[in-house]
């Protein structure tokens, strides 16, 4: 808090229009090994227990804050570790993703028994062929 | 206050002196040491408490007190050969001559203190001592807010006035 700060809380206090947070914050700032005689002053008028609860209240507030930079801490180091590993998991799995595949008149299938039972059923058509399709005999040149 | 109506208030201060050490402590036995010192003080100190003043809140202030002046103690018997100190662990707690001078300051302010009217003292207290917000202390008093708080203001400038000619020359 700046000098002009202060000040401007004892005037609030001498006025009596500070709440006993506001007190406790003011009781903290006119500690500075700098303060003024006046502050001094005041410092005595607010109390030893206004000061006393205000480092109380302070050791609290600072452990709880330190408690929730811990827990964001941890919570930020298992969302990092749960990405990775998810990003692992994809990397190693995806050569195994799509194992069968087959296009059937322009649709893709991946279920392997589909795949299969398509596949045997083009393998036996062409295997039941008397004659090379047309457009295979132009292709390859089967005359 | 007298001490047997004390008495009757430590079965009901007791375990609220308690939680505030266990929360600043987390151990049981330092908390038992700032319930104890907070007991003592309370006891040396209830003839001056009047029976219609808000003892519970004055415990707790005080209790927060032992607690905060306990651990500094500590630090001070763990404190690590000088060479060693660093800023975390330097030694904050008063040395005799800042004791002293406490005393002294008490003194002062109790002569400054002198100067209020009765109804300006009490209010002054009520806020200085057991940490009252000004509606709390209209509730308990029937004094109107804007009263209270412009009493405590006249209070407040005139113990500050008196402390300044004292203090600072």
């Amino acid at each position: 808090m700046k000098t002009e700060e202060v000040n401007k809380l004892i005037d609030k206090y001498l006025e009596g229009l500070t709440s006993a947070q506001e007190e406790k914050r003011l009781a903290l700032e006119l500690q500075r090994e700098d303060a003024p005689e006046e502050w001094k002053v005041i410092s005595m008028m607010l109390g030893e227990l206004t000061l006393g609860e205000a480092l109380y209240d302070q050791t609290l507030e600072q452990r709880s804050s330190r408690r929730k930079f811990l827990r964001l801490s941890w919570t930020a180091a298992a969302s990092v570790a749960l990405l990775v590993g998810w990003g692992i998991h994809s990397y190693v799995n995806q050569y195994d993703q799509d194992v069968a595949v087959m296009y059937v008149n322009g649709q893709k299938i991946t279920d392997e028994k589909q795949v299969m039972a398509q596949s045997t059923a083009v393998v036996s058509e062409i295997f039941n062929l008397s004659e090379a399709p047309g457009d295979l005999v132009e292709l390859f040149n089967m005359e | 206050m007298e001490k047997e109506t004390f008495q009757k208030w430590v079965f009901t201060l007791r375990p609220k002196i308690m939680k505030i050490g266990l929360d600043y402590f987390s151990s049981t036995d330092d908390a038992e040491d700032a319930t104890q010192d907070t007991l003592i003080q309370l006891w040396c100190y209830c003839e001056h408490i009047d029976e219609d003043r808000n003892i519970e809140a004055l415990a707790i202030r005080v209790a927060k007190n032992c607690c905060v002046n306990l651990k500094r103690k500590q630090q001070h018997y763990f404190l690590p050969p000088e060479s060693e100190m660093t800023e975390h662990t330097q030694d904050f707690s008063p040395s005799p001559q800042e004791e002293m001078e406490q005393e002294e300051e008490r003194q002062i302010l109790n002569q400054a203190l002198a100067v209020l009217k009765p109804r300006e003292r009490s209010l002054f207290e009520m806020r200085q001592q057991e940490g009252l917000e000004t509606g709390e202390i209209a509730q308990k008093t029937g004094i109107p807010k804007a009263s209270v708080q412009s009493m405590i203001s006249a209070a407040r400038k005139k113990v500050y006035q008196e402390l300044k000619k004292r203090m600072i020359r």
